[in-house]
């Protein structure tokens, strides 16, 4: 299968003047890998392991200081200004922040129509607004909600706008960096179920950032482990979840909560059946 | 009702709307308002004190005469003219070059930046009022130029506000948002940063109109702004000097003209910047969740 996204030796360093003796920290630290076309790719690490800075330059908004992002076989990094044009309408990002990543002087109408005027600045009103309020429908926000502006909203219905905007301009890779990190449990739920219902409806391709295996368990069928920019351990969520490898994926299963202890038994009796296979 | 709710409860400011209410329509219809004909000598009323009864008994001078027998509250109708559009017009073209000039050096850093916030540093090291002194001493005073004087002389405030703004309105996410989502540059300064610069730069121009109009005084007062038969307050106050003993209100009264309107447009302004600081404010952000 081709990867519609292919990440490899990325590396990413904030250099700050003087200390130049230790050389300087990377935020990125050399890593590779790749999403399939309609997959959700989980990437969870702790604070401050690169996660937001990877998504920043997967999209090119943040400039890597060294390796290279292949989207659909085209190398973001050396896209001219059309192409970068053209490639921010197949890739779209829900920022982490609902609060700050909405333009407080914007009716919520013209923030989710942002991006379907900037790729197609033909459109007539009636056909921007009636796009607008499809996609208000689609994130289950009410379509009277249009002229409001955004403070007049909570946070998960911020996080619905966010959710709107991105996916307005049809894109064919959603990024969402940690999109409930910030919002209370039940939001959580909501939020999640929406975008695996846009997964599942739309074909969309995710990579979906969070820093615990929990949120990730039931949307991400693949799942990436990150520590201090780099990639620990990679592979299938059974694999992550029943079998992790690396010291680092064991301590963040166990801190997993279980909510479920029937599925907390399941899993129990599951590794000891798994265990005694692997026994001749 | 709810008119009366907000004059109750915002006394100073609707006083202050209601004076400069008040001098904006004496400016517009002036020929409406004005009580006697501005320009019309009677040199037998010479620099009667308020109060007095006109020749022909039709009507009163309330704040009395000028040297040449003029009604002197119509020529501070007239004078309020020249002092608001003198103000008016310089505080939109300083205000608009400053803030262009602001919003680019701001919004691209770098060379640019430094060059145009040096141009500033070296303007604002010279005192406003001295170099729109030696300008109009060089070029001659006129209507026009006492406009461009003062409009190039006050840009440098609105560029630096604006950049200072600009620089950390670029860092917000929903800037990042925009660049995302394919927006150009001008698409980002024209749709994102100017609507949230908006309010904090008007607070700042309505306090400038203040000063500028004040500048516009002094510079009529010294005879180098706007020249008879036309007047402005500041050049009234000028020509009353003389008579500065006999005659006081021709002093007085377009001094509290000057006095009462930028008084006025401060208290406006302050309130303005009040209310949108709170509205700010309002804008809560929601700490990270930190993982363990
Ligand atoms: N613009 C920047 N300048 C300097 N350092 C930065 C910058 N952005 C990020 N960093 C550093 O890079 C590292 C990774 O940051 P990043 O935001 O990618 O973490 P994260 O995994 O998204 O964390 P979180 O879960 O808190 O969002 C951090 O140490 C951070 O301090
Ligand atoms: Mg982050």
């Amino acid at each position: 299968m081709q990867p519609i996204l292919d990440v490899e030796n990325l590396v990413k360093e904030f250099p700050f003047k003087g200390d130049k003796k230790n050389g300087v920290p990377r935020a990125i630290d050399d890593i590779s890998f790749q999403v399939f076309e309609g997959e959700a790719l989980g990437l969870v690490g702790e604070s401050g392991s690169g996660k937001s800075t990877t998504a920043r330059c997967i999209l090119h908004l943040l400039k890597p200081t060294s390796g290279k992002v292949s989207f659909q076989g085209s190398n973001v990094l050396e896209m001219n200004k059309n192409e970068l044009k053209s490639f921010r309408k197949d890739a779209q990002i829900v920022f982490q922040d609902p609060y700050s990543s909405l333009d407080p002087r914007m009716k919520v109408g013209d923030i989710i129509g942002e991006g379907i005027e900037i790729h197609n600045p033909k459109i007539s009103k009636q056909e921007l607004r009636n796009e607008v309020i499809e996609m208000m429908e689609l994130v289950g926000l009410r379509p009277d909600h249009f002229n409001r502006y955004p403070r007049a909203f909570s946070g998960g219905e911020r996080q619905r706008i966010g959710i709107a905007r991105a996916l307005a301009v049809k894109p064919k890779l959603l990024i969402c960096d940690e999109p409930v990190a910030s919002l209370d449990v039940s939001i959580q739920a909501q939020i999640l179920n929406l975008l695996q219902k846009m997964k599942e409806e739309l074909g969309l391709t995710i990579l979906f950032i969070a820093h615990d295996l929990a949120t990730v368990r039931h949307l991400c069928t693949r799942i990436a482990v990150m520590e201090s920019g780099k990639i620990r351990e990679i592979g299938d969520r059974s694999q992550i979840y029943e079998n992790p490898q690396h010291p680092y994926t064991q301590s963040l299963i166990a801190i997993v909560p279980e909510p479920d202890p029937i599925s907390e038994r399941a899993r129990l009796v599951e590794r000891k059946l798994s265990k005694l296979k692997e026994q001749p | 009702m709810q008119m009366a709710k907000f004059v109750w409860s915002h006394k100073l400011v609707s006083i202050s709307i209601a004076i400069l209410v008040l001098v904006v329509s004496s400016a517009i219809f002036l020929s409406l308002l004005a009580p006697f004909d501005p320009y019309a000598i009677n040199v037998k009323m010479a620099n009667m004190p308020p109060g007095t009864p006109s020749v022909d008994g039709s009507g009163t001078h309330w704040l009395g005469t000028d040297a040449l027998g003029r009604d002197l509250l119509s020529r501070i109708m007239l004078g309020s003219r020249v002092s608001l559009s003198v103000g008016v017009v310089s505080v939109i073209l300083s205000g608009t070059l400053g803030t262009f000039i602001g919003l680019i050096a701001g919004y691209y850093r770098g060379v640019i930046d430094t060059v145009m916030m040096r141009i500033v540093d070296l303007q604002m090291s010279i005192p406003s009022l001295l170099a729109a002194l030696l300008v109009l001493y060089v070029l001659g005073p006129s209507f026009m130029n006492v406009v461009l004087v003062l409009a190039i002389t006050r840009w440098m405030i609105y560029a630096r506000v604006t950049r200072g703004l600009t620089l950390s309105l670029r860092e917000e996410l929903f800037i990042e948002s925009a660049r995302a989502l394919g927006s150009s540059d001008k698409r980002i300064m024209i749709r994102h940063l100017i609507p949230n610069l908006a309010a904090p730069i008007l607070v700042l121009a309505t306090l400038d109109l203040a000063i500028v109009m004040l500048t516009e005084a002094s510079l009529s007062f010294l005879g180098l702004g706007i020249q008879p038969p036309n007047t402005s307050w500041g050049l009234m106050i000028s020509e009353g000097r003389e008579y500065l003993r006999s005659s006081w209100w021709l002093v007085a009264m377009p001094g509290f003209a000057i006095l009462f309107t930028t008084l006025s447009v401060n208290i406006i302004a302050t309130w303005f910047r009040a209310k949108t600081v709170k509205s700010n404010a309002q804008r809560v952000t929601i700490p990270k969740v930190a993982s363990k």
